[in-house]
């Protein structure tokens, strides 16, 4: 059994990656440092490894989500924000494992659409397939939508708001 | 072992309960903030009205002959203050309410979360509850009568 000694380090503090070793979820902790961490056993001498990144606009249940917040932070005024950006990681590598104890750090850079997205620090052999941050499109648009209506609503609301005090006062 | 698919879904649902605990965050903060405007709102109309005395003392009341209708001017200015603390001191306790509810459902939200540690919205939304708890002692024992 052969064990690997995950550290993810350098993300962007709105940056909650998602790991995953031969299609399966690795679930990883953030240390006080702010990088995450995991261990993960395996029988295999080569592993592959995939890291996206968790955008809550691109859940499945998003819509849901974004209503409910909007609803209980009275029409988003208590609301954090999304990310705007709406960077995503697109990362894939293949990782050899040599020894029984295998160390791998992953070093981010900051996010940009050019340019690579991490450099890895190990003893292990590896084998980058994907490495870059992309924009996604589709958080992207969701994000959009859900400032227009905001501002919809706002709108609607101010109006409302005008009316009652004026009937209130006239 | 769960399925990615499943895995995900839950850390969005996870996501989702944490945002909440923010909201709930600020909702707290903003509801203590309110708590204190009665007191601070009678404190502006004593500000209001030691400021008008002062220039009276001051100009040897000449002040009334430049402004005729000086201490009306100053009379409503602090009656207005007077109707916002009074607005602010009849809802004490349902400011105060909303700040520690609201701080208990973010602290049990945030501590939900086993990836990521709020410490700094745990430590706020503690002081929010502390703070709450004593500022109902102290109206309860005669400050807001």
């Amino acid at each position: 059994m052969k064990s690997v000694n995950f550290r993810l380090v350098g993300l962007d503090s709105k940056i909650i990656p998602n790991v995953f070793v031969d299609g399966q979820v690795v679930n990883c902790k953030k240390n006080e440092f702010g990088s995450y961490e995991a261990v993960i056993q395996t029988e295999k001498d080569e592993i592959e490894v995939a890291i996206s990144r968790e955008l809550e606009l691109k859940s499945k249940l998003w819509w849901l989500y974004a209503l409910v917040s909007f609803i209980v932070s009275v029409f988003g005024l208590f609301n954090p924000s999304y990310d705007r950006k709406c960077f995503s990681i697109d990362c894939l590598f293949k990782l050899k494992l040599s020894e029984e104890n295998n160390i791998l750090k992953i070093k981010f850079n900051n996010p940009s659409s050019s340019g690579k997205a991490f450099t890895i620090e190990s003893g292990c052999c590896h084998e980058e397939i994907k490495n870059e941050y992309i924009i996604d499109k589709v958080a992207k648009r969701r994000w959009t939508a859900l400032l227009i209506i905001k501002i919809l609503v706002w709108i609607g609301l101010a109006i409302l708001i005008g009316w009652i005090i004026a009937k209130q006062i006239g | 072992m769960p399925s990615p698919t499943y895995q995900l879904s839950k850390n969005d649902f996870f996501n989702f309960l944490i945002r909440l605990g923010k909201i709930f965050s600020n909702i707290s903060i903003l509801s203590l903030i309110l708590c204190f405007c009665g007191v601070i709102s009678f404190a502006a109309t004593a500000f209001i009205l030691l400021i008008g005395l002062t220039i009276i003392l001051l100009s040897i009341g000449t002040i009334f002959i430049v402004v005729p209708n000086y201490f009306e001017i100053i009379m409503s200015a602090s009656q207005i203050s007077a109707k916002i603390s009074a607005f602010f001191l009849e809802n004490f306790y349902i400011f105060v309410s909303v700040a520690i509810v609201g701080s208990i459902l973010s602290l049990v939200l945030l501590l939900l979360d086993k990836r990521t540690k709020h410490t700094a919205r745990i430590v706020v939304s503690s002081i929010v509850i502390a703070v709450a708890i004593i500022t109902i002692i102290v109206f309860a024992l005669g400050v807001g009568k």
